[in-house]
């Protein structure tokens, strides 16, 4: 599902305005993704700043727009923090 | 080993950051004393999760220890764990949000908890949320169960050594 709605999202032509149905695909997408990166340890599939993520997010719930973007800087920062880690322990 | 490491120093210091972060947005939570509606109360849920996530990820390796680093104390697991499963119970019993979103935060919740009655309280959480429909729980509950499996070995091999 994340890989399929990846692909989508990168052929969408961020200079053209977004459908009310398109956003919500990618709201829906970004909310999912992200706790599933953090649930697994995943990276995040696609880059939030480069990705959609600015266009939509005003739509989000409001007291889920800034929890959702704390979730993913945890996220990323813990992924780098365990690769960093697991170099030091065993090298 | 590592104790002049620079790159975990800097490592170390963006935890901190981050821990502010999440820290500041609890501050700005203060002027509503109690959340209202199902996404601000699952902002709060996934608040409380990420705490304890961020806290736990350096509690891993000892190269952390020497280091000023985002920690909690006991009675502030306690609290985050209490508030997860608190108004994770509500939100699944009164509301329509997708229940997957909870899973993340049980996860967290479960990862803390020691006795069976809580580790009990997580699982029947978890539970409710298969019963809802999302079978991927059920990876959550296995995976726990495996976790539990394993603190409970090391607490035996600790006590084992005491002796």
């Amino acid at each position: 599902m994340v890989f399929g709605m990846s692909k989508m999202l990168l052929l969408l032509d961020p200079t053209n305005p977004l459908s009310l149905p398109t956003k919500s695909l990618i709201d829906a997408f970004w909310i999912l993704e992200t706790n599933r990166a953090i649930l697994y340890g995943d990276n995040i599939a696609l880059d939030p700043d480069k990705y959609q993520l600015s266009s939509t997010r005003a739509s989000w719930p409001d007291p889920m727009k800034k929890i959702l973007m704390l979730m993913i800087q945890a996220s990323t920062f813990a992924k780098r923090q365990v690769s960093y880690t697991m170099i030091g322990e065993f090298s | 080993m590592r104790s002049f490491d620079a790159r975990l120093d800097a490592l170390a210091l963006e935890g901190l950051e981050i821990e502010e972060r999440l820290l500041n947005w609890q501050e700005g939570r203060h002027l509503e004393r109690l959340p209202v509606g199902p996404f601000a109360q699952l902002a709060v849920i996934v608040h409380n999760a990420l705490l304890l996530y961020h806290c736990r990820n350096f509690t891993f390796h000892s190269c952390w220890m020497t280091r000023k680093t985002p920690q909690l104390n006991q009675s502030e697991v306690d609290k985050h764990v209490s508030t997860i499963l608190d108004l994770s119970q509500t939100l699944l019993s009164d509301t329509y949000i997708p229940a997957v979103l909870l899973l993340f935060p049980l996860r967290m919740a479960g990862a803390h908890v020691l006795e069976s009655h809580a580790q009990d309280k997580v699982l029947d959480t978890i539970r409710k949320i298969r019963q809802k429909g999302f079978i991927v729980s059920d990876i959550i509950e296995v995976d726990l169960q495996e976790l539990w499996h394993y603190n409970l070995g090391e607490l035996t091999k600790a006590n084992e050594m005491r002796v």
